[in-house]
């Protein structure tokens, strides 16, 4: 049953867009955490209704989020009398959109459901739900997982060949899933060959790679709808969370510097102090 | 075998050069694929060769349901992850699996439809490429979801399943039927009971018309939230409905 703010219940249900119910809400904040092979969810429901609420303290009804994820088919469901609720998923078994669908659904017949916070036009007489029947739904709240965005943020990157380019510049391409950095093509051998060190990585990290994702952010922050279907941008995003960065106000440099878990300290410590021998 | 992706650029440039290899497509190979290791990147698990050389058709018999346990079975533990990725399939299929998918999806001689038909079955398109249009990702995809249902051998899952394909995309495309496994298992029972009788239920019309009959009663319940006994109820009230004959 997917949201849909248009849609026609027989019966009152609390969801936004709506006043079956007047001025009250229901709503559920779903936070993810991935940890090896394990992704879980944490879900907390946040119900203004006391006599729905009610009606689950009384056992009747229940927390219900459906988390499914079209592209795997996986499907599971989280049920609870509190309003709190986790599932714990294999990295595995998710791909793509994962969607998650909460709802208070009747487990008990409720033959005589009274609330003073029903639209008037129901009219006096008590609400009758049965089993299956939703007395409250939230907005979906949807997720786009994928084991790549979280791999680090220089996994993104190409270095590909630009034929014209002249021989010391180079040029970024943010319109694909991975961003390309364009080279000319004796540069693009040179840089090749000197990926075979660390150090020379080190040097390359806090080059080229340090600017390329500084510019990315930069673009995220100015315009992040124009991307937002490209991994590279969906692999920042789920970084600047990971590493609690505000998009918004930090500035595009210090958020790549935290990104990159301060590449800096890569030179001191292995080419300034000369180590990696 | 070692189980192999394609590499993402390797991917990409083979998808582009559909009309290039056009002549390779209908009579040569690709065993460059398997030579070149700069083409692949090896995994640790394992596929295994003699179940995947045993799958084939020919224009008068697909082996569909065949296919589908050789396949499956052949890719052991493949994870739901890997299996959502095109690197995996378009390799398996430009190199072991060619043939077969030659037969299966003959190329048409006319230049232009062979490039889109290539790029429909012998790549990874769209929403439904994997399960619907792939020559090879469909037939785990098939097995992969006919094997929750744990009533039925998978063998017979996939008899009811095949069947019809009318049947089979009604219930994929509906994510509330094709991802709730009781659901999903509950029609398939019917279908199987169908099956060994007069096979009623897997005419189109009254299929459609009980899938909408569900879809009414899942617009207003969560199926989600309901036991196995109480969606079978409701399977059974969807199921003894006729069909409305067209005026």
């Amino acid at each position: 049953m997917k949201f849909d703010r248009h849609k026609a219940f027989p019966y009152p249900v609390l969801r936004p867009y709506n006043d079956d119910f007047i001025d009250l809400e229901f709503q559920i904040n779903a936070e993810w955490e991935v940890e090896g092979e394990t992704a879980k969810v944490k879900i907390d429901y946040a119900i203004s209704s006391e006599d729905i609420k009610q009606t689950i303290e009384h056992g009747n009804a229940v927390y219900i989020s459906v988390i499914s994820c079209r592209d795997t088919y996986t499907r599971n469901n989280v049920e609870s009398n509190t309003p709190y609720s986790e599932a714990i998923f294999s990295v595995n078994d998710l791909r793509g959109e994962v969607r998650i669908d909460s709802y208070v659904v009747v487990v008990n017949d409720v033959p005589f459901f009274q609330s003073p916070d029903l639209n008037p036009e129901f009219g006096l007489d008590p609400i009758k739900y049965g089993v299956g029947d939703v007395m409250a739904q939230d907005e979906t709240y949807v997720y786009y997982f994928n084991k790549e965005h979280f791999k680090p943020v220089e996994s993104v990157f190409d270095l590909v060949i630009k034929a014209s380019q002249p021989k010391g510049q180079w040029t970024i391409g943010f319109e694909g899933d991975h961003i390309q950095i364009e080279v000319n093509p004796l540069m693009k051998a040179s840089i090749d060959s000197a990926r075979n060190s660390k150090k020379n990585r080190y040097i390359l990290l806090n080059s080229i790679y340090s600017v390329a994702v500084t510019q990315a952010i930069q673009l995220l922050k100015e315009n992040p709808d124009d991307f937002s279907e490209n991994t590279w941008a969906k692999v920042i995003f789920n970084q600047v969370n990971t590493h609690n960065c505000n998009l918004e106000n930090d500035p595009a440099y210090l958020v790549a510097q935290k990104l990159l878990r301060f590449p800096l300290l890569l030179l001191e410590n292995f080419i300034f102090k000369g180590g990696d021998q | 075998m070692k189980m192999r992706f394609l590499k993402a650029d390797r991917y990409r440039e083979l998808h582009s050069q559909i009309e290039l290899n056009l002549d390779l497509y209908r009579n040569g190979n690709f065993d460059f694929l398997n030579i070149d290791t700069s083409c692949y990147i090896d995994t640790v698990r394992n596929v295994d060769e003699g179940l995947v050389s045993q799958i084939y058709c020919d224009q008068d018999n697909h082996r569909e349901i065949q296919n589908c346990l050789l396949l499956y079975e052949a890719m052991g533990d493949l994870s739901l992850y890997h299996a959502r990725d095109e690197r995996l399939w378009v390799y398996l299929l430009h190199t072991q699996l060619l043939q077969y998918s030659r037969n299966r999806w003959p190329i048409p001689q006319e230049d232009d439809k062979a490039i889109k038909h290539i790029s429909l079955h012998f790549f990874v398109n769209g929403v439904r490429g994997f399960e619907r249009d792939n020559a090879i990702s469909r037939l785990w995809w098939m097995a992969s979801l006919c094997n929750r249902v744990k009533e039925l051998s998978l063998e017979e899952s996939l008899t009811c399943f095949l069947e019809q394909y009318d049947v089979r995309t009604s219930i994929i495309e509906r994510p509330n039927t094709s991802q709730n496994t009781i659901v999903f298992s509950s029609i398939l029972l019917k279908l199987s009971e169908s099956f060994k009788k007069d096979k009623k239920f897997f005419d189109r019309e009254f299929f459609r018309s009980a899938m909408k009959n569900l879809n009414l009663i899942g617009g207003t319940k969560l199926l989600s939230a309901l036991d196995k006994n109480t969606i079978n109820l409701i399977l059974d009230d969807c199921f003894s409905v006729s069909p409305v004959s067209p005026s």
